[in-house]
C-alpha cells in the first residue's frame, strides 16, 4: 500500500504545471515551536491540506503559526526558505517538500520513503488508476529550475545533475540530455553526471535518453542555474540492443572520434569462445582493433604495438589483462559495466600510451535491493554479489570468478596432460557512495592471479592488484570535480627447469601510485573548459634471476630496480561556435623524470651499445633525478555538422609514453617486464591525423562512419634480431629506436534497433616501421622499412544478431583479415651435416588469411514478472567451419628433413554451453 | 559424468592446439654465400673447407622441403695463422678446399679462414686454438619423449655431457657424436635354400654386428653467467626404445671441441632457428650470420662458421637398459612350401629353420644375417665387452 501511495505521488509530480493559480490555501493555526510533523498532521486534520516530506528534512524544524487565516504557502516559504528546503505546491491543497534542491522535479522526491502526512489515503486510488494509463514516454514533466529573477533579460545557466537507473540506483553514463530540436546536448559522464548550458527562459522541452532506457521529457522553466536528477527505466520490453556507441545522437553530434562505446549489452550480443563472454572479444570486432593471433593477449590498435593501449579499470592500469595465456579477459564479464575505447582524439586528461584508451567501468552496485548473478561455463564459474548498505545510498559489491581446469586436470591420468596446469582467478569489490550534496565517493578493489605450467619444466605466474578511490562533487552549478587516488601492482614470475644446472627461477614487479584532480567546468557561454593533473609514481623491480635447485650452477644476475615520476597538467577548451561547429583544443604538457637510486652504465661515444663496451657505471642516489623528458601533447578536434544527421570531424593528437613493454615475441608473453624510459632509451612520441565523416539514416537507427587516420611515431621501441631478453639485464643493448608510419581508412554500419541488429566494420590499413640509425648497429632489416608484426592490411567484421522471440535469439559473427606478416625461410644451410633454414628479411612475407565464423544461440527463461531468479542458456559454436587458421608458421629439423608446420589455436569448431542466472526476473539490470 | 567429458574435451581444445603439416607457397630466393670450417688439433681429420651458396627452398609432394646445396668451386682458400705461416686450401670436389697433409694446427696458435671468390674477399676473425678439457663423463638416463612423427610418447635413453675446466671461464663447448652398437640375428637357421635344394647350414656366425652411425644434430654447452666454469649434464642425443641401437651394448663416442665465443654465438642462434619456433610466444626468425665477414664489400651479406678448437674425445658403453621395454626391428616367420608361399619364390640362399620335421621356417633375411642390418661381423678395435663390474 504503502507503494501505491509512492507511485501515485510520484505520478502526481510528473504531470501537473507547477503554477497552477488557485486560490491561497489557509488554515486556522495555533502552534507554538511544534515539531514538523505534528504541523502536518495538524493541517491534514483540520483543513485536508497534505503535505509530502522527507522525515530527515524536517527533523529540526519547529513551526510557529498563529490565526485563522494562515497562508500554508506562505508559512512554509518563511519556515522552509532559510533552511535551504524548497518545495512547491501542486494544488487540491498538497504540498511536496523537495529537499535542498532548488526545483521540484520528480527525482528530488524519492516515493519510496515519502512521508505522508496522513493515514487515510484511500482517495488516491481513482488517481493512481487514471496515471497507471498514462505510459512514460508520453509523459511531460513539468519543472521550473531556479528562483525568477527580477530582470527580465535572457542570463546564461545550466542545468546539472544526474542521471541514474531508477531500478538499482546505479548512475547512467552516456546518456544523452539535450534540448529537443536543437543541436544542444551533453553526455552524462562515467558517474552519470551532466551539465546542459541553457539561457533562461521557459518551456524548454528537454529529452533525457539512453539507450535501452525510456527517454523522459520535461518541459522546463529555467529562472537560473539548478539541479535536476533524472532517474531513468529501463525499456520494459528489451529489444536487444547491439549498439556500439551508447547514445545516438554521438555518432554525428559528439566530438568523439576513433571512439567506441561498449556495453555489457555488447557482450551478451556476440558469440562466446569457450563460453565466456569478454568485453575485449567486442572491441576486437570493431574497426582498427586487431591481435596479433587468435588466443593472444594484447591489442593492436590502429597499427600500434600492444604496449601502447592504457587498460583502466575505475582508473586502475592493468598491465596484463589475459587470463591464461590471454584467451580471456582478466575482468569478470558480469561486474563490467562498459568500456570506452579511444583510439584518437584523446580526451587531455588520458595520457600516458599512444595508440589507445581502453576505460573499463564496473557496476556500482544495487542501491535498492540485494542481487545477485553469475554463470557456470565450461572453464570458468562466477558469482557476483550486490547489495545496498544505506538505500539509496550506499551499495556494496562483490564478484569472483575462477577457473576449475585444474581440478580436471588433476584428475587425469594422461602423464603429459598431467604435467600442464593452467588455473585462475579473479576477485572485484566496491563500494559506492552517493552523497547528499550530489557528490559521490567510490572505492574499488581489483585482483587477479594466473598461474600455470607447461610440461612441469616450466612454471609461470602473474597477478595484478589495484584500488582506487573516485570522489566526484559538483562546486558551485558551473564546476565539477573528479579526484582519484590509484595505486596498482603487477607482478610476474617464471621458473625454468628444463636443465637442472641451469635451472633458475625470475620476479618482476611494477608498482605505481596516481593522484589525478579534473574540473570540468562552463564558465563562459559555449564554452566547456577542463583543468586538471595527474602525477604518478612508477615504482620497477627488474628482479633478480636467480639460481633454482641445489644442482643450478646460474649465479644470479641482478637486472636492478628503477623509479620514474610522470606527471602533468592539462588544460582544454570545448567552444561552441556556432550551432554546427565546435572545436576542441587541449593541452596537457607531461614531464618524467627517471630517478635514483640506479647505477647507469657508460659507453664511449660513437660506440654500439654491449655489455662489452660499458666503461663506467655511474651510481645515483635515492630521489635524485637522474634524466627528465618534458614536451607538450596538443589535442585538437573540429566537428561541423552539415546536417542533423551528417559531420565532418577531424582531429589532431600528440601522445608521449614514458612506460613500456619489454617484449621481443610477436604475441605477449606472460614473462613480459615493463621498463621506464630511461638515458638511453628515449619515450616513443605520437602524432595521429584524423578526418571523418559520420552520417545517420533512418531516424539514427542505422548509423555510419568513415575515418582517415595517419599516425606518425618516433621513438618507436624495437628489439635487435636474436636480442635475449631473459639473461640480459642491460636493456640499452637489446633495443633500439626507429620510425613508425600507420594508417588506414574505417568503416563502420550499425544497425541499432529492430529485430535485427548489428554491425559490419571493415579496415584497411598499413603499419611499417624503420630503424635506420647512423651507424650499422643501429639498424634493423639493413635500415630497410618492414611491416609490423600486427600489419594487417583488410579486416572485416560482421555481427548480426536476430531476435527470433523475447525469449530466443540468435548471434553470428564473421572474422576476415589478411594474415600477419612472417620472416619465411629463404634457402637452406647445411651446418654440421644438419640442415638449418635461413630466413628473409623481417617480415616479408604472410601467414595465410583468417577467417572465422562463430553463433550462438540465447535461450532466456519464462519472462514472468514475479521470480526469484531468471536464468538463461547460452550454446555456441566457435569456428563453426572448423578451418584451422594459422597462429603462426614455422619450420623444425627432424632426422635431417626440414618440415614446414602450422600452428592453428582452434583448429576445430568448438561447442560450450554455459549457464547465466541473476536474482529477478529477465529485466533486472 | 558426460559433463565432466564436456569439460575435458573443451580443456583439450584449449590446451592441446593444433598442428599440421604446412608448406609455404613459393618463397623468395637469396643466394647467399655460406662457409663452413672446422679447424682442429685433432691429426686424424684433414680440414676441410665447405663453399656453397644456400638452396633454395623447394617444396615437393609429401610436404618435404627438399635442399639442394650449390657448391661453390673455382675459389681461392687459404688459413693464415699469428705466426705468420700460410696454408693453401686446393679444391677437393665440388665445393670443397682440403689442407694438405702436412699441415696441422696446433694448440695455442691462433688462424684466420681468408677465402677469395671472384673480386670479393672473406675474411673471419683471428681464433685461437684452445685446449680442451677433458670430459668428466657422459651419462645417460631413461626420459620418455614425443616422437615427432607421431605424437606417440616413447621411452628412450638420453645421454648427457658433463665437463669442467680449470682455466677461468666462460668456456664453450661443441660436441659431435657417433654410435656403435651391438646387435643380434634373431633367428637360428638349420638349413640354407639354394634355390633348389635345402642343404643344412648355420648362420651362427653372421648373427652379431657391430654398427657405426652418426649421430647429426647440434650439441652444444656453454658456462656463460654459470659461478663456476664447469658444465653439468648438457643434453646430448636420444636414443629411443624402437630399433636395434639398444638392444645388446651401445657405446657413444663425444667429441668435445673447446670453441670460441662467436663460433657459439652462431651455433646458438642456429638452434635457436631450429628448435625454438611454433612456439605461443616465438620471437623474430633472424639471417644467421657467422663469423665471416665479407671484407671487400661489408654490405654483402655471407653466413659463414670458422671454428678453431681443441679436441678430446670420451667415449662410454650402456648396456640393453631394464627399466623400459625395448623393441628391435621386427621379425616375423613365415613357413615357406605352402600353397601360399611355394619354394620357388623364395629367393636362392635363403636360410630357413625346421620348426617341427618338414616344416620350414624363413623370415627376411636380415633377421638371420646382421650384416644386412649394415652392421659388420667385425668387432671394431675399440670395442670392450661388458666388465664384470658394469
Amino acid at each position: 500500500m504503502k507503494k501505491a501511495i509512492a507511485i501515485t505521488c510520484f505520478l502526481i509530480l510528473l504531470n501537473f504545471g507547477l503554477d497552477a493559480q488557485e486560490k491561497p490555501v489557509t488554515a486556522k493555526l495555533n502552534l507554538k515551536e511544534v515539531p514538523f510533523t505534528e504541523f502536518a498532521a495538524k493541517v491534514l486534520d483540520c483543513c485536508d491540506i497534505r503535505i509530502y516530506y522527507k522525515p530527515e528534512w524536517i527533523v529540526s524544524v519547529r513551526i510557529t503559526a498563529e490565526g485563522d487565516n494562515i497562508d500554508i504557502n506562505e508559512l512554509l516559504n518563511k519556515t522552509l526558505n532559510p533552511l535551504g528546503i524548497n518545495f512547491y505546491y501542486r494544488g487540491n491543497g498538497q504540498f511536496f517538500l523537495t529537499g535542498s534542491a532548488q526545483i521540484s522535479t520528480s527525482s528530488a522526491v524519492k516515493p519510496d520513503n515519502m512521508a505522508v502526512s496522513g493515514k487515510d489515503t484511500a482517495n488516491l486510488n481513482p488517481r493512481q488508476d487514471y496515471f497507471k494509463r498514462i505510459t512514460y514516454e508520453k509523459t511531460i514533466k513539468n519543472v521550473v529550475i531556479g528562483i525568477r529573477g527580477k530582470s527580465q533579460e535572457s542570463r546564461q545557466c545550466y542545468l546539472s545533475g544526474r542521471i541514474t537507473n531508477r531500478s538499482n540506483g546505479e548512475p547512467v553514463a552516456g546518456a544523452s540530455v539535450s534540448v529537443t530540436g536543437t543541436a544542444n546536448g551533453v553526455i552524462s559522464d562515467s558517474e552519470g553526471s551532466y551539465s546542459l548550458p541553457l539561457q533562461s527562459g521557459r518551456n524548454f522541452k528537454i529529452t533525457a535518453s539512453c539507450l535501452g532506457m525510456d527517454p523522459q521529457l520535461f518541459a522546463i522553466d529555467m529562472n537560473s542555474s539548478g539541479v535536476l536528477n533524472i532517474e531513468l527505466d529501463s525499456k520494459l520490453i528489451d529489444v536487444r540492443e547491439v549498439t556500439v556507441t551508447s547514445d545516438r545522437f554521438q555518432n554525428v553530434r559528439g566530438m568523439q572520434m576513433g571512439f567506441q562505446s561498449i556495453t555489457a549489452k555488447d557482450m551478451k550480443s556476440i558469440p562466446m569462445v569457450m563460453g565466456e563472454r569478454d568485453i575485449f572479444k567486442v572491441a576486437n570486432l570493431m574497426p582498427g582493433v586487431q591481435t596479433v593471433g587468435e588466443g593472444s593477449a594484447g591489442f593492436n590498435v590502429r597499427g600500434s604495438a600492444s604496449d601502447q593501449n592504457l587498460f583502466l579499470i575505475n582508473e586502475i592500469p592493468v598491465l596484463n589483462t589475459g587470463h591464461l595465456f590471454g584467451f580471456f579477459s582478466a575482468f569478470n564479464p558480469d561486474m563490467v559495466n562498459g568500456l570506452n575505447l579511444y583510439k584518437s582524439n584523446f580526451p587531455v586528461e588520458y595520457g600516458g600510451r599512444l595508440a589507445s584508451i581502453f576505460d573499463i567501468s564496473t557496476r556500482k552496485g544495487n542501491k535498492k535491493d540485494f542481487g545477485a548473478r553469475g554463470s557456470l561455463s565450461p572453464i570458468t564459474g562466477s558469482l557476483l554479489l550486490e547489495t545496498p548498505i544505506v538505500k539509496d545510498k550506499v551499495s556494496l559489491m562483490f564478484s569472483a570468478r575462477s577457473t576449475y581446469s585444474d581440478w580436471i586436470l588433476n584428475k587425469l591420468k594422461d602423464a603429459e596432460l598431467n604435467k600442464r596446469q593452467g588455473s585462475f582467478y579473479d576477485l572485484m569489490t566496491g563500494v559506492h557512495i552517493l552523497g547528499k550534496d550530489g557528490s559521490s565517493l567510490q572505492v574499488f578493489g581489483y585482483y587477479s592471479k594466473d598461474k600455470f605450467s607447461l610440461s612441469g619444466t616450466n612454471q609461470y605466474r602473474y597477478s595484478n592488484l589495484g584500488g582506487s578511490m573516485i570522489y566526484d562533487r559538483r562546486l558551485g552549478d558551473k564546476w565539477t570535480m573528479k579526484a582519484a587516488g590509484v595505486v596498482s601492482n603487477y607482478s610476474n614470475f617464471q621458473a625454468n627447469n628444463e636443465l637442472a644446472s641451469k635451472s633458475f627461477e625470475h620476479e618482476f614487479r611494477v608498482r605505481s601510485q596516481e593522484l589525478k584532480i579534473k574540473f570540468i567546468g562552463y564558465p563562459i557561454v559555449r564554452h566547456k573548459i577542463g583543468l586538471g593533473g595527474n602525477v604518478i609514481l612508477h615504482n620497477l623491480d627488474q628482479g633478480i634471476l636467480n639460481s633454482a635447485g641445489g644442482q643450478s650452477l646460474f649465479s644470479p644476475i641482478d637486472f636492478g630496480k628503477e623509479s620514474g615520476l610522470e606527471y602533468a597538467v592539462h588544460a582544454s577548451d570545448e567552444f561552441s561556435v556556432t550551432e554546427n561547429f565546435t572545436i576542441y583544443g587541449g593541452l596537457r604538457y607531461s614531464f618524467f623524470n627517471y630517478l635514483g637510486a640506479n647505477d647507469i652504465r657508460i659507453y664511449p661515444d660513437n660506440v654500439a651499445f654491449e655489455t662489452k663496451n660499458i666503461i663506467d657505471t655511474v651510481s645515483y642516489g635515492f630521489g635524485k633525478t637522474i634524466k627528465t623528458y618534458s614536451g607538450p601533447e596538443y589535442r585538437v578536434s573540429l566537428n561541423y555538422q552539415i546536417n542533423k544527421d551528417l559531420s565532418l570531424k577531424a582531429s589532431y593528437n600528440k601522445m608521449r609514453q614514458y612506460l613500456f613493454m619489454l617484449s621481443n615475441t610477436i604475441a605477449i608473453s606472460p614473462t613480459d617486464r615493463w621498463k621506464l624510459v630511461d638515458p638511453y632509451i628515449a619515450p616513443p612520441v605520437a602524432d595521429q591525423f584524423s578526418l571523418g565523416t559520420y552520417k545517420n539514416f533512418n531516424n539514427s537507427s542505422i548509423e555510419t562512419s568513415a575515418e582517415v587516420y595517419y599516425k606518425s611515431v618516433k621513438n618507436i621501441i624495437e628489439y635487435k634480431d636474436r636480442a635475449d631478453l631473459t639473461f640480459s639485464p642491460d636493456v640499452e643493448t637489446l633495443v633500439l629506436q626507429g620510425d613508425q608510419k600507420a594508417w588506414g581508412v574505417e568503416f563502420l554500419v550499425k544497425k541499432n534497433s529492430g529485430r535485427l541488429t548489428g554491425w559490419i566494420s571493415y579496415t584497411w590499413s598499413r603499419s611499417m616501421i624503420t630503424v635506420n640509425g647512423l651507424e650499422p648497429w643501429r639498424k634493423i632489416n639493413n635500415g630497410i622499412t618492414y611491416p609490423a608484426n600486427y600489419d594487417k592490411p583488410h579486416a572485416l567484421n560482421v555481427v548480426a544478431s536476430l531476435k527470433i522471440s523475447r525469449r530466443v535469439s540468435l548471434s553470428s559473427t564473421i572474422v576476415y583479415n589478411t594474415g600477419r606478416p612472417i620472416t619465411y625461410p629463404t634457402g637452406f644451410i647445411y651446418v654440421g651435416g644438419v640442415p638449418v633454414i635461413n630466413y628473409s628479411l623481417r617480415n616479408e612475407y604472410r601467414i595465410p588469411d583468417y577467417f572465422r565464423t562463430d553463433l550462438a544461440l540465447t535461450i532466456e527463461g519464462n519472462l514472468r514478472k514475479k521470480k526469484f531468479a531468471h536464468g538463461s542458456w547460452v550454446v555456441s559454436v566457435y569456428n563453426l567451419t572448423g578451418r584451422k587458421n594459422a597462429y603462426s608458421i614455422y619450420f623444425v629439423q627432424e632426422n635431417l628433413d626440414i618440415k614446414g608446420y602450422k600452428l592453428s589455436i582452434y583448429g576445430v569448431p568448438i561447442f560450450t554451453i554455459s549457464y547465466q542466472f541473476k536474482l529477478g526476473n529477465y529485466a533486472v539490470e | 559424468m558426460r559433463w565432466n567429458k564436456l569439460i575435458l574435451l573443451t580443456i583439450l581444445a584449449l590446451t592441446a592446439s593444433c598442428v599440421e603439416r604446412f608448406i609455404p607457397e613459393t618463397t623468395g630466393y637469396n643466394k647467399v654465400l655460406f662457409i663452413e670450417c672446422l679447424l682442429s688439433n685433432d691429426t686424424a681429420i684433414r680440414p676441410v673447407v665447405h663453399v656453397s651458396l644456400t638452396a633454395p627452398v623447394v617444396s615437393q609432394a609429401g610436404g618435404k622441403l627438399t635442399y639442394v646445396p650449390e657448391k661453390v668451386s673455382g675459389a681461392s682458400v687459404r688459413i693464415e695463422c699469428d705466426d705468420n705461416t700460410v696454408a693453401y686450401f686446393p679444391q677437393f670436389g665440388a665445393g670443397n678446399y682440403r689442407a694438405s697433409t702436412d699441415f696441422k694446427a696446433e694448440t695455442g696458435k691462433s688462424y684466420k679462414l681468408i677465402i677469395q671468390i671472384d673480386d670479393k674477399t672473406y675474411e673471419s676473425d683471428y681464433q685461437k686454438l684452445n685446449q680442451a678439457p677433458p670430459m668428466d663423463s657422459i651419462s645417460c638416463r631413461h626420459v620418455l619423449q614425443k616422437r615427432s612423427e607421431d605424437g606417440l610418447i616413447i621411452d628412450g635413453l638420453r645421454f648427457y655431457a658433463s665437463t669442467q675446466s680449470s682455466e677461468p671461464g666462460p668456456s664453450f663447448y661443441r660436441w659431435t657424436l657417433d654410435a656403435t652398437f651391438r646387435y643380434q640375428a634373431p633367428f637360428l637357421s638349420t638349413h640354407l635354400w639354394d634355390g633348389r635344394y635345402i642343404k643344412p647350414a648355420t648362420n651362427i656366425l653372421l648373427r652379431d654386428c657391430w654398427k657405426s652411425k652418426n649421430i647429426s644434430g647440434i650439441y652444444i654447452g656453454n658456462t656463460r653467467g654459470l659461478s663456476e666454469n664447469r658444465i653439468q649434464e648438457a643434453p646430448l642425443n636420444f636414443e629411443s626404445q624402437y630399433g636395434n641401437e639398444l638392444t645388446i651394448r651401445y657405446s657413444l663416442n663425444v667429441k668435445q671441441y673447446n670453441i670460441s665465443e662467436s663460433a657459439m654465438d652462431f651455433w646458438e642462434n642456429v638452434t635457436k632457428l631450429v628448435n625454438e619456433t611454433g612456439t605461443l610466444y616465438e620471437t623474430q626468425p633472424f639471417r644467421i650470420e657467422g663469423n665471416i665477414k665479407c671484407t671487400s664489400d661489408p654490405s654483402i651479406y655471407v653466413a659463414g662458421i670458422f671454428e678453431v678448437a681443441g679436441v678430446s674425445t670420451l667415449r662410454i658403453f650402456v648396456n640393453r637398459p631394464t627399466s623400459f621395454t625395448i623393441f628391435p626391428l621386427e621379425c616375423f616367420l613365415q613357413q615357406v612350401g605352402t600353397r601360399d608361399f611355394p619354394w620357388y619364390r623364395l629367393p636362392a640362399e635363403s636360410f630357413v629353420t625346421e620348426q617341427s620335421p618338414n616344416v620350414y621356417m624363413t623370415a627376411n633375411q636380415a633377421c638371420y644375417d646382421c650384416q644386412q642390418r649394415g652392421g659388420t661381423l667385425e668387432k671394431p678395435p675399440f670395442w670392450i665387452e661388458q666388465i664384470a663390474s658394469e
